[in-house]
């Protein structure tokens, strides 16, 4: 489930700290553990591994906001130690419901495109199928508004699909 | 969910590295990253991918990609449902209920299949991981994926040398995780099944076209070939005895599976579901009602394992109405219900059986046995529905389904069972149909109705005479394909046989090909259908030996007999087939004695042509038997030599009951029993005291009964018509006829130049015994001089049919009489292919 990199690196650069630096460049510091799940940051470090003292390394992030990075690094520092114990996968499963659940709509779509360019694949994964949920039994028109996408069939074009398999717009959610 | 995210970082990121402040809010963003995309759509059910196909270019491309499919095939998606087949009376194209498996409602994704217009309706053979296997008619299969409509014929399979193999099983092999292509395994007999001799063939979607699989192969006994299962890689078939066999598809190979212990008590193994859910293979017992084991299948093939043991106790408690209360309660039918599905969940805890009670579908938790209902089942005239049933689920695109479910391929013939033969109508055109129900539908909208209903339109094209059908032909391209349907020809066949002439053949000297007169029997003329045949170029003319169910056995007329060529041919539609040369052993050509016909299209479009011939050159008297088979070919042996007298008249053989009859004019009369090929004697009437041989005036066939006219006088215008019992037990005098009347009205067959004992005093011959529906109407069609009559065998009224024209080239006695009646054949209308 969890990147393999993740149970490897743990146990000796736990208490190290990272700074990251956020698109709105603000600092952050982190475990050298919770850095290295992140793939730019873990590129960043080995590329400057040479370097003494960790503390003095300073990983931009360019394309994440602090204040999606405040709500990752929480995540990923307890995901780790869930996934470092022996526990059972309903337990993950319960705390990435618990983690998504209220998450809005915007939030959504900003952690996920966070997760994708740092790479923390397991998150992704939650955050795909958690979408998947929210979109799946809606209608068209609430998926076109729910990701800003232009209808760009034709009237008739758009009759045409419909007409192929009236079944599968039966039963929509309210939006 | 399993690490199927690969490395989403190179996807190109639309906002520039520096800078914040996207205009794009973070939704816009992904629905233009389609690698982020796609990890979406890939976690929707089909269904909500069907439906977001109309979201925008970019969305359908996305779903349409097959690169997409193909990643979709590999996530295993849960049943969306079930499609039962229901027993329908009156629709040729069966119709599915649909079990919502799912937790969103929708309607089923059709009701009848009509991806493709097939008028005798399709069927659903097999559900396999998303592709159902459909037959329809003409010997169609069909694959297709209900979710999208999308559909390919198959071609048809090769059936080895124009010889039939009857079809024992079609099955579908798809798994859309190692393959986007799937294969059609069909299983049918070979020519000799009675040595369990089975003949495979492979259609590959990949190659799209059926390979014969490697010669043929022994059957154990009690393999049920139609409800071939998928699963393992393999189409797995149930037997009902202790061992059965799997066809590994990958390797093409055939292997043996065992099968659970048959109790003690039993002789055969019962089973009442097999069928695959999650990737496992199961197997339910049926030797009470219940409780019994639902066995699951080891991945090595090593034996089956006890899953679960199911009572159905609480069931019935909660539906007291499945038990048949009337029945004992040791009886196998003593609860009322089937199993339409066992379905694996990926958390085995929520694994459940669909089961059947009358009137609903509930959902049986294998668990923890609760219950709930999920489906109401309309009842269907007297008929609940049927016990077979399809799982259906979604999976991707060129697909959908999968299924357990019972078959009835036999032939394809079901579409039409489903009619009472006597339906009637009446159409303002030109078909009007008389019958003895009095029903007919009037008005003009039915008569649309009727014809735009293929059912009713094929019932009311069976009552038809056949030239009418000939003619019928040419209404419109739908029509023609209706009548020249095989399937349609086989149902006719079915219908009784109707004399419509006697072809009679003239003697003439000086002409090569024999002429024939045509007297009409119908009640509507029509012109004879040919005066000398020609279908053929046969420098020695061509005449007719025998007349059998529609057919002719004909043959070369005047040549040496190696020379001759022997013919079967269909006067009605004109098609020939020219038999295989007779065997000549060591350049000696043993004589001929005779060739008959024997075929009975009411049980087989196969005729077979026995031939007696001499079994030695050098010795007279002693016979051999060849046959010829339409379907199996060349001539062959069968049985040893025998002897005969030598006046029996292996010509004129009468093809009655399965058997091929000749008489003697004295010693023993044979008949030969063209299934069973066995040689038997037929008694006959005695002889009068003061005669040595039979007088035989009449030999013949007519629906269904042998008739036999013997005439030794002293008035030959009184003789009895003599028919055969069935069981070759004897004959009985069915008629007595006295042609008093006849010979008052037309004295000119009065030969009063000679003594009225005098065998031929009376100038007539006897061409034809015609037995009718009902036997007040049977007749004798007799010829006069000049004349042919009809004279009906029950009220002796008589009436002239035909006028015969003089021979002409002698100056001749009045009453000179030109034919006999080995010299008429029957002409009944056919549609039989030779």
């Amino acid at each position: 489930m969890a990147s393999s990199s993740s149970s490897s690196s743990c146990s000796s650069s736990s208490e190290k700290k990272i700074t990251l630096k956020s698109s709105d460049g603000e600092a952050l510091n982190v475990e050298k553990n919770v850095a290295l799940e992140f793939e730019p940051a873990k590129g960043f470090l080995e590329d400057n591994s040479e370097e003494a003292d960790d503390e003095a390394i300073v990983v931009p992030l360019p394309n994440v906001s602090a204040a999606v990075l405040s709500e990752l690094i929480p995540y990923v520092k307890q995901r780790l130690e869930l996934s470092a114990k022996p526990v059972q996968k309903k337990l993950i499963k319960a705390f990435d419901d618990q983690f998504t659940r209220h998450l809005s709509d915007d939030k959504l779509g900003e952690l996920m495109l966070a997760a994708n360019y740092l790479g923390v694949n397991y998150l992704l994964d939650v955050l795909c199928d958690v979408t998947a949920d929210r979109i799946k039994n809606k209608s068209v028109e609430y998926v076109r508004e729910f990701l800003g996408i232009q209808n760009d069939f034709t009237p008739e074009e758009e009759a045409e699909l419909r007409a192929q398999c009236p079944w599968a717009f039966e039963g929509v959610d309210q939006d | 969910m399993p690490s199927t995210i690969t490395t989403i970082t190179n996807s190109i990121i639309t906002f520039t590295s520096s800078s914040h402040n996207y205009q794009q809010s973070p939704s816009e963003v992904i629905a233009n990253l389609d690698d982020l995309l796609t990890e979406i759509l890939i976690r929707l059910p089909i269904k909500s991918l069907l439906k977001f196909k109309s979201v925008s270019k970019h969305w359908l491309s996305l779903i349409s990609n097959p690169f997409f499919c193909r990643r979709l095939s590999l996530i295993r998606k849960p049943i969306t449902g079930l499609f039962v087949d229901r027993v329908a009376l009156k629709v040729n194209n069966p119709e599915y209920d649909f079990i919502n498996l799912d937790s969103n409602p929708s309607s089923p994704p059709f009701r009848t299949l009509t991806f493709v217009n097939d008028s005798y309706g399709i069927q659903i053979l097999q559900s396999c991981n998303g592709l159902l296997l459909c037959s329809g008619g003409h010997g169609n299969y069909y694959i297709c994926n209900p979710s999208t409509n999308q559909y390919r014929i198959l071609p048809q399979p090769r059936v080895g040398g124009g010889v039939s193999r009857s079809i024992l099983g079609v099955n579908l092999a798809f798994d859309p995780s190692k393959s986007s292509y799937y294969k059609v395994v069909y299983v049918g007999a070979c020519d000799s099944f009675l040595d369990g001799q089975l003949h495979m063939e492979i259609y590959s979607s990949e190659t799209g076209d059926w390979r014969s699989y490697g010669g043929t192969l022994p059957a154990p006994n009690g393999i049920n070939f139609n409800t071939g299962v998928f699963w393992n890689g393999a189409i797995n078939w149930e037997s009902s005895s202790e061992t059965s066999l799997y066809f590994d598809v990958d390797q093409e190979k055939v292997k043996e599976m065992p099968m659970p212990p048959i109790p003690d008590g039993w002789d055969r193994g019962i089973y009442q579901y097999f069928g695959e859910s999650g990737g496992h293979l199961h197997l339910i017992d049926f030797y009470g009602a219940s409780p019994f084991i639902v066995y699951e299948m080891r991945t090595d093939y090593s034996g089956w394992f006890v899953k679960h043991h199911v009572d159905l106790g609480g069931v019935t408690a909660a539906f007291p109405e499945m038990i048949r209360t009337y029945r004992d309660p040791q009886d196998l039918d003593y609860y009322e219900y089937s199993i339409l599905g066992v379905v694996r969940e990926e958390n085995d805890d929520d694994s459940y059986m669909l089961l059947h009670l009358p009137n609903k579908v509930v959902h049986y938790d294998l668990k923890d046995n609760t219950l709930k209902e999920v489906l109401d089942v309309a009842s269907n005239g007297s008929q609940a529905v049927d016990a077979s049933s399809l799982q259906y689920r979604w999976l991707e695109f060129e697909r959908v389904c999968f299924s357990k479910y019972k078959l009835r391929l036999a032939s394809g013939c079901y579409i039409f069972l489903t009619m009472p033969p006597t339906k009637r109508a009446k159409r303002n055109l030109t078909i009007t149909i008389t019958s003895s129900s009095n029903h007919h539908y009037q008005a003009s909208a039915s008569v649309e109705t009727i014809i735009n209903n293929d059912d009713l339109l094929t019932e009311i094209l069976l009552c038809l005479p056949i030239k009418s059908l000939l003619k019928f032909k040419a209404v419109s391209k739908h029509w023609l394909s209706l009548i020249s349907n095989p399937i349609f020809s086989h149902r006719l066949r079915l219908v009784c046989i109707l004399i419509s002439g006697l072809f009679v053949r003239r003697f003439t000297l000086r002409v090569n090909n024999p002429e024939y007169d045509f007297i009409n029997l119908e009640s509507n003329p029509s012109r004879a259908p040919f005066k000398s045949l020609t279908f053929v170029n046969d420098s020695y003319g061509i005449k007719v030996l025998q007349s059998c169910n529609g057919l002719l056995l004909c043959s070369s007329s005047r040549a040496y007999q190696p020379r001759r060529n022997y013919y079967v041919y269909n006067p009605t539609n004109k098609q020939y087939t020219i038999l295989p040369r007779l065997h000549v052993d060591r350049g000696i050509f043993r004589s001929i004695f005779g060739v008959n016909l024997a075929f009975d299209p009411s049980k087989s479009a196969h005729y077979k042509v026995i031939c007696v011939r001499n079994c030695d050159s050098l010795r007279d008297g002693h016979y051999q038997i060849e046959i010829y088979s339409s379907k199996t070919g060349p001539w062959r042996l069968s049985g040893g030599s025998f002897t005969a007298p030598s006046v029996i008249n292996f010509r004129g053989g009468v093809f009655w009951n399965g058997a091929i009859h000749w008489v003697s004019t004295h010693g023993s009369s044979l008949y030969f029993d063209v299934d069973q090929e066995k040689l038997r004697e037929m008694p006959m009437p005695p002889i009068p005291d003061e005669w040595e041989e039979r007088r035989h005036q009449y030999f013949g066939e007519s629906r269904g009964h042998l008739h036999l006219i013997e005439i030794y006088g002293p008035c030959t215008a009184l003789f009895n018509v003599y028919e055969m019992k069935t069981d070759y037990s004897g004959w009985f005098v069915k008629y007595r006829v006295d042609l008093g009347g006849v010979t008052d009205v037309f004295p000119e067959m009065i030969r009063t130049y000679l003594d009225p004992e005098d065998l031929h005093y009376y100038g007539y011959s006897i061409l034809c015994v015609v037995r009718e529906e009902n036997d007040d109407d049977s007749y004798l069609v007799l010829h006069l001089p000049k004349k042919a009559v009809r004279y009906n065998l029950k009220d002796r009224t008589f009436k002239k049919l035909h006028d015969v024209a003089p021979a002409g080239n002698q100056a001749e006695d009045e009453s000179a009489l030109q034919f006999r009646w080995f010299d008429a054949f029957q002409y009944t209308e056919s549609l039989a292919c030779v």
